[in-house]
């Protein structure tokens, strides 16, 4: 089933292939913008509070996030 | 019933008294309670009533606006309709959020959607679908379905959605109110989850163009928050209301597709009310939106795949065992595509392919004011329409991607109403980026010199 | 087939050398990754400052947590410190760049991805010079950190325990060509690089904490021309002894595998210093698929010539001039140079001190050989008053000299013998003696050359 759905959307993506794309730029972002960076400044209203970072988490102990801990990974 | 007053009715009447808050509250409520087989909405905000009252006066008036469920919401659940976030609370408030609030909005609740945002039917939704007020055998479209839903059925004064590709203004078509797609940039992404990074555009769903335009003053303009929103400063949308078009020239585009042609006599009947009007209107040729489908879908699985990676339920939420079928199908193309060899070829292309739209769009709008197409290719389908078809969402959504990859804004209004079944068709109005002023414009035009908005002369029946 | 650990001993080091230099040739690259001490971290505004937070878990948002709907903001003062580090190495600065996602999946990466570049760095093509040769610098881009993974078991279970205060600190990359081919030579380069980042004032470089993380990329030839098919990569080296080490010990694993006909896995390796060996971390595949794509969250960076320009302006005199100027203007032997320039502080401190002295470079001999123990406290007038003190010399009569080196040569005919057999430090313990007979600081350099007089006798 999953085989053919892909399949489906593959057809249409082939699609792109026929168009002819000589000496066209790709566009990644379309509002031209350049250079949109922060200054150096603490955030102190969107920090969160260790509580509230923590708050949705599935497991938690003293602080932290915890996970099972995954085998063969440093 | 206070419940089907238009924005500006509703802060009209509380400004001279006419009404409160209050009973517009009851009368909502009264509505929700009476609609709940539609499955509008999944969580609804217990504290709505009290804060509406510290927000009289404000502009929005205190009045209830739904929410789609993927806007962040201080303290109230947020689940993009997937069982992922089934338990999800965030600590902070999408902008979009925070702006409706400062304006004196109040989140009434959560409305349903596509999970994730993938579709155009609200089908995919782990919390079942949400059912066409107009006719609930059909469907309300998506992936914005449910704000569409909540303004049909009046449970809401004004709604808010998002738009990757399609998600505001086909739902509106759908369900026969104003859906207005603002440009890429215009309004801020910051607490909206992510689904297509570079299409994703936040925008009112209401019951006129003039409520879209005012819920439109509040949420636009730059967001600290947000790189990718635009500097450029926010004019008043309202001022574009009441305007002559005279002299305006407008475009007619996809209607030489062979799907639309049981529709083109509508839709060429219904045009004829600009040209009275004394706008120019003529068909042109736009560059095949067929092609716009691969494009999209490359783009928007692309970064929805990696978007999605976020959600490993660790630190909030359930973990990816909890993804459904549709979210799962779009990971993996997504994965594909940008996997290595394939990049290149897939994902370098659909960036070429969309100039080639970029180009294709601009060299109308150098003869044309705004164009007009159909929204939808057809009336909102029956329900159990997007079973099996795993591009249901982007061949719904042809006549809409071009505009979205290109980042343009776009504004959905009735058209048109079947008798017989109640359904609507809606039209698209297209202008160049950055000048919503001008479809909102034609869009008022048009409803006010038509019959086809459902609140046209006061609530409606 | 498992490696053969060589027991000590048993091949001797020297037939051991002899086999290495003769047969192969050490090729190494290495990645060293910094965190830059911007106030706040890459992309949000947290407080950057991991290793000093009380708590885990206190410096995070939406952004650096991974929530839905978190959007990343780029760091200007992180990006500009970048592109000083490239101007400092010599490097090429691209004008145009971006950052893209490296895509995978690991508790402690939030979003799923790291923000990162891939394509366009900040900067390209530099070198640092080492004693052993040019050491070229392929490339410096600008990244995020991941949050940090501690194991530990509760409740009888094994978990990690997950602290994301690191998590999106600003982590400077910068690699290098195969252009190393020592231990010493690694080492060295490591140690110039750390020395540029704190002039530069831009990072802290505490191994310790992590602050600064050595990666080297190591394989072996025959061919000095011919790049081998493989490479291991030695990971989580976290002071400069230890990389020594690890190279010299991986130098002797190789040698011997190639030697039997045998080639080295090609995977990733840490350093057990409690062993003294190596051990394989993980396999590395031909590079994992990362799936990289210009992030559109975004927007791309563009530089003009004269923003460069101007930021060169602000660059301030690198350890190699001012080591070189401190020779010409001061008399400074490299040597004494080395401690007194590990940061610009420091550096500011000890040339102040220089302006000051009669001969600065005996000042600057006395402090790092801790003949004077000064702090960076004190002021440079301070420190000269310190030296002066401490190295004051009475002024002896040369008869009255001569007849205490030969009172204290007659009552020590052991230590006679001694310094005649070759223990010429037995001399310290004559100047001593004399110290203490006379009742007076001497000049050292007088007491040598008439006790060696003496003792020639």
């Amino acid at each position: 089933m999953l085989a053919a759905t892909f399949a489906e959307t593959l057809q249409v993506v082939e699609e792109l292939k026929k168009v002819d794309v000589s000496g066209v730029e790709p566009t990644f972002q379309v509002t031209g913008l350049e250079n949109v960076m922060r200054e150096d400044v603490v955030d102190v209203d969107r920090m969160f509070s260790q509580d509230e970072a923590l708050t949705n988490a599935t497991a938690s102990h003293n602080g932290y996030f915890v996970v099972p801990q995954i085998i063969n990974q440093d | 019933m206070l419940n089907t007053l238009t924005l500006k009715q509703a802060l009209d009447k509380l400004a001279r008294n006419e009404c409160n808050l209050a009973e517009i509250y009851a009368d909502t409520q009264k509505q929700v309670e009476a609609t709940t087989d539609l499955n509008i909405y999944l969580t609804m905000n217990e504290g709505a009533v009290t804060e509406a009252q510290s927000q009289a006066g404000q502009p929005l008036g205190g009045l209830p606006v739904a929410v789609k469920d993927n806007f962040s919401t201080k303290g109230i659940r947020t689940t993009a309709s997937s069982t992922v976030l089934d338990t999800f609370v965030p600590q902070y408030d999408a902008t979009v959020t925070k702006r409706i609030k400062l304006a004196g909005g109040v989140v009434l609740g959560k409305t349903n959607m596509d999970a994730w945002a993938h579709g155009s039917s609200t089908e995919t939704s782990q919390y079942g679908r949400t059912l066409n007020p107009r006719n609930p055998e059909h469907l309300p479209g998506g992936s914005s379905g449910g704000s569409a839903a909540a303004v049909a059925a009046d449970t809401c004064i004004i709604a808010i959605g998002s738009e990757t590709a399609g998600s505001i203004r086909q739902p509106s078509a759908w369900c026969g109110t104003v859906g207005l797609k603002p440009t890429y940039g215009r309004v801020s992404r910051y607490g909206v989850v992510a689904m297509a990074s570079s299409t994703d555009s936040p925008g009112p769903i209401g019951k006129t163009v003039e409520d879209t335009a005012i819920l439109l003053n509040h949420i636009a303009g730059q967001d600290p928050y947000d790189g990718t929103t635009s500097p450029r400063s926010v004019e008043d949308f309202t001022l574009a209301l009441n305007q002559d078009i005279k002299g305006m020239k407008i475009g007619m585009i996809y209607f030489d597709k062979p799907e639309l042609s049981p529709l083109k006599a509508i839709y060429e009947k219904e045009l004829k009310v600009l040209e009275e009007l004394g706008a120019h209107v003529e068909f042109a040729q736009a560059r095949d939106p067929r092609q716009s489908i691969g494009v999209y879908t490359v783009v928007q699985r692309a970064e929805v795949s990696s978007n999605l990676g976020r959600y490993d339920g660790i630190r909030y939420g359930n973990d990816r065992s909890f993804f459904g079928e549709e979210a799962k199908r779009r990971i993996m193309l997504g994965t594909f595509t940008l996997s290595k060899g394939y990049s290149d070829q897939y994902y370098m292309l659909a960036q070429k392919v969309r100039t080639l739209f970029l180009q294709d769009f601009a060299r109308l709008f150098e003869k044309y004011d705004v164009l007009v197409a159909p929204t939808a290719p057809g009336y909102a389908k029956k329900i159990g329409a997007s079973d099996g078809s795993a591009m249901f969402g982007e061949l719904e959504d042809m006549l809409l991607e071009p505009s979205s990859i290109a980042g343009l804004p776009g504004i959905n209004v009735p058209v048109f109403r079947d008798g017989k079944t109640n359904l609507y068709l809606g039209l698209d109005i297209i202008a160049p980026m950055w000048q919503e002023s001008k479809m909102i414009q034609v869009a008022d035009a048009f409803e006010k010199n038509t019959n086809w908005n459902p609140w046209r002369n006061g609530a409606q029946k | 087939m498992p490696l053969r650990k060589i027991p000590t001993g048993t091949l001797g080091e020297m037939e051991l050398k002899n086999k290495m230099p003769n047969t192969y040739h050490t090729i190494i690259g290495m990645e060293v990754h910094a965190e830059l001490k911007t106030a706040t971290k890459m992309f949000c505004g947290c407080k950057n400052d991991p290793f000093f937070a009380p708590q885990p878990n206190i410096y995070t948002c939406p952004v650096c947590l991974g929530m839905p709907g978190g959007l990343p903001v780029a760091n200007k003062k992180a990006i500009e410190w970048t592109i000083k580090l490239g101007l400092a190495l010599g490097c090429q600065v691209n004008l145009f760049s971006h950052f893209d996602r490296k895509n995978y999946f690991y508790p402690d990466l939030a979003k799923g991805y790291q923000i990162s570049q891939y394509d366009q760095p900040l900067c390209f093509d530099g070198k640092i010079e080492t004693s052993f040769g040019d050491v070229r610098i392929r490339r410096i881009h600008l990244e995020e950190d991941t949050g940090k993974l501690q194991h530990t078991t509760i409740d009888g279970k094994k978990v990690s325990l997950i602290d994301f205060n690191r998590g999106g600190v600003p982590l400077i990359e910068i690699v290098t060509e195969p252009d190393i081919h020592s231990p010493e030579q690694a080492k060295e380069y490591a140690k110039k690089l750390r020395q540029i980042l704190r002039f530069l004032n831009i990072a802290d470089c505490d191994m310790e904490q992590g602050g600064m993380r050595l990666e080297a990329n190591l394989s072996l030839s025959s061919d000095p021309k011919v790049l081998p098919n493989y490479k291991v990569e030695l990971k989580n080296i976290n002071s400069f002894r230890f990389l020594e080490k690890a190279i010299q010990f991986e130098e002797r694993r190789h040698a011997e595998l190639l030697s039997a006909n045998q080639t080295p896995v090609q995977e990733t390796r840490g350093w057990n210093d409690n062993k003294g060996e190596t051990f394989s971390q993980r396999t590395k595949e031909d590079a994992e698929d990362y799936r990289y794509f210009p992030d559109p969250d975004l927007p791309p960076i563009r530089f003009t010539q004269l923003d460069i320009e101007k930021m060169r302006a602000t660059l301030p005199e690198l350890p190699s001039k001012m080591i070189s100027r401190w020779q010409d203007q001061y008399g400074i032997e490299p040597k004494n140079s080395e401690l007194l320039t590990e940061d610009k502080d420091k550096a500011d401190w000890a040339e102040a001190i220089f302006k000051l002295a009669e001969k600065p470079n005996e000042v600057a001999k006395a402090i790092v050989n801790k003949k004077i123990i000064v702090k960076f406290s004190e002021t440079a007038a301070e420190v000269i008053a310190l030296y002066q003190q401490a190295t004051q010399t009475d002024s002896v009569d040369e008869t009255e000299l001569k007849t205490t080196v030969e009172t204290i040569i007659s009552e020590n005919p052991d230590a006679v013998v001694q310094y005649k057999a070759g223990k010429t430090q037995v001399l310290g313990f004559f100047f001593g003696q004399a110290q203490r007979k006379l009742g007076k600081k001497v000049d050292s350099q007088q007491l040598r050359s008439l006790f060696e007089e003496a003792l020639r006798a």
